[in-house]
């Protein structure tokens, strides 16, 4: 119980921190994306497009708004600490480094899970209409993406402490890896986060929504990679030598 | 000066020995031309600490590799004596090329642009460049002249391997190359088109932040968003604006030029575009216009 007290602490810096001004406005204008494109078809007066609510669905949070969001509140939640040297603060405290890393990854997860959330729920029901067909699949988008958040904020939060460069690294993860080579390399898969929330996404949609090598495993995929690199980022936390900033 | 160095007296100003530079003073021009040189050796980390290379060098030989693994492909085809059948099927050509490794050209912008206006910015040295001969001006041009410059390097360099592996692989070397020959101005036309439009787009937006985490997200988010907010709205059917997001994103702005330059088709989800391939490289050059203008107007107005 004597960790919940800096648990809380931190966490509500993180939550602060993360929530600067232009950031934020940057990032909801990524997570709103979705949701204009979804109003825009809708004011063209055509009605809703259940045939593509699943790809518009896949292609653009999935692949491509997921990764980014997750990318930026990762990063900045313990790695711009690092660089600018403000961390020292926190690092010289006598508190294990898992209840450092464990409500920074909470507040980055969280963050960007509660917009994505938001984003896919609006997104698909304007896109696919009410019908419970549509409704269960969008549900199922909600919920597999709010597990991606934290899975790629976990990745990238632990790049954060590993490297200077965490950013360039984890983009070049999700660019490279989960998009070049998860197509030219079917087994890559198995090591890409993109595969378990869509794993997780034919688990939970209805039949015939999605086919995913990972399939259900992706549940629990994603919180073996979330258990492995948060205590990853925690001990190369430990081992992290405190240098003058840059 | 040799009127205050008189007999001591209190209060008097002592000479400190400053001397005033004597030397030749080469002006603007060279300013530019050094500071251009600077922004493409830091472009590649040359110069810089081992860290700073990491990224680029990476990238770079990521860019090469396919070039490398083709005419290596080759050679061992024409030791084999199946040359023919083999050349005409290997996926990547001159035309090809860029497509295959457009990922790689993003990911460098996008790691490499926010390094050399970034910097500048938060560590508030920009009025020590705006102090010298330099006009405001002339600093972001021979930022962006450098790492175009840069760009060029690594769009260039894969060609020119391929080029003189397919050359040197035939007996006929003399033939081989004026084989080739036509469709060289093709490939400099999009190396030029592809470093103008990324590294312009790439260079705008590290222009407007201090922060090279935020400058590069943000690049990587112009890159994809547009395409795939394209893609999808031509799914969608919707060909008016379909025509005009597909005409403003990066990626499908070098499928058309592709296209227009070598003589090919358009790629086929572009099936719906009826306004003539030309209007790829209009776009592309105002693109690049745009960004330019852009990148130089933040530094005509930045505080410093």
């Amino acid at each position: 119980m004597t960790n919940l007290r800096p648990m809380a602490a931190i966490a509500i810096v993180t939550a602060r921190a993360l929530l600067g001004r232009r950031r934020t406005i940057l990032m909801l204008l990524l997570a709103g994306a979705p949701i204009l494109l979804g109003l825009l078809i809708r004011l063209s007066g055509r009605g809703a497009r259940p045939a593509n609510l699943e790809p518009t669905l896949e292609g653009l949070l999935v692949s491509t708004i997921l990764p980014l969001i997750a990318l930026v509140f990762g990063t900045a939640a313990l790695g711009s600490e690092l660089d600018d040297g403000t961390a020292v603060h926190i690092l010289t405290k006598p508190i294990p480094r898992w209840v450092i890393v464990v409500p920074k990854l909470a507040v980055a997860g969280g963050l960007t899970a509660a917009m994505l959330i938001v984003s896919t729920v609006l997104a698909g029901v304007l896109l696919g209409g009410t019908a419970s067909h549509e409704i269960a699949i969008t549900i199922a988008f909600a919920v597999a993406i709010a597990i991606g958040s934290f899975v790629y904020v976990a990745i990238f939060l632990a790049l954060g402490v590993a490297t200077s460069r965490g950013l360039v690294i984890g983009l070049g993860y999700a660019l490279l890896w989960e998009g070049l080579l998860a197509g030219a390399l079917p087994g890559t898969q198995l090591l890409s986060v993109r595969e378990y929330v869509r794993g997780i996404i034919s688990t939970l949609a209805p039949p015939g929504t999605l086919t995913s090598v990972v399939g259900a495993q992706g549940f629990v995929a994603a919180l073996v990679a979330v258990v492995v690199i948060t205590a990853l980022a925690s001990y190369r936390l430990a081992v992290y030598e405190v240098r003058a900033s840059e | 000066m040799s009127e205050t160095a008189g007999p001591a007296r209190a209060g008097s100003i002592y000479d400190l020995g400053y001397r005033r530079y004597e030397g030749v003073r080469l002006g603007r021009g060279a300013a530019i031309r050094a500071l251009a040189a600077d922004s493409f050796r830091t472009t590649y980390g040359i110069g810089h600490g081992g860290r700073a290379k990491v990224a680029p060098i990476i990238l770079g030989v990521l860019a090469i590799l396919p070039a490398v693994i083709v005419v290596g492909v080759l050679t061992i085809a024409a030791r084999l004596g199946a040359s023919e059948p083999f050349e005409s099927a290997v996926p990547l050509g001159y035309d090809t090329y860029y497509r295959s490794i457009s990922v790689l050209i993003a990911l460098f912008c996008a790691a490499q642009a926010p390094e050399l206006f970034a910097r500048d910015q938060r560590h508030g040295v920009l009025a020590l460049y705006f102090a010298r001969a330099l006009r405001r001006s002339d600093y972001a041009l021979a930022r962006l002249a450098g790492f175009g410059i840069a760009l060029l390097v690594l769009l260039l360099l894969p060609m020119a391997i391929l080029l003189v592996g397919r050359v040197l692989l035939s007996t006929d070397v003399a033939g081989a190359f004026a084989d080739d020959l036509p469709t060289l101005p093709a490939v400099v036309a999009q190396a030029l088109v592809i470093a103008g439009v990324f590294g312009g787009l790439a260079m705008a937006v590290s222009a407007f932040t201090p922060r090279r985490a935020y400058a590069t997200a943000g690049i990587v988010a112009l890159f994809i968003l547009p395409g795939i907010i394209a893609q999808i709205v031509i799914g969608l059917g919707s060909g008016g604006i379909g025509t005009w997001l597909v005409l403003l994103s990066p990626g499908f702005i070098l499928d058309g030029t592709g296209a227009f330059l070598f003589g090919k088709e358009l790629p086929g989800q572009l099936f719906f575009f009826d306004l003539p391939a030309w209007t790829f490289l209009a776009s592309a050059a105002v693109v690049t216009a745009v960004a330019v203008g852009l990148v130089v107007r933040r530094f005509v107005r930045i505080a410093v």
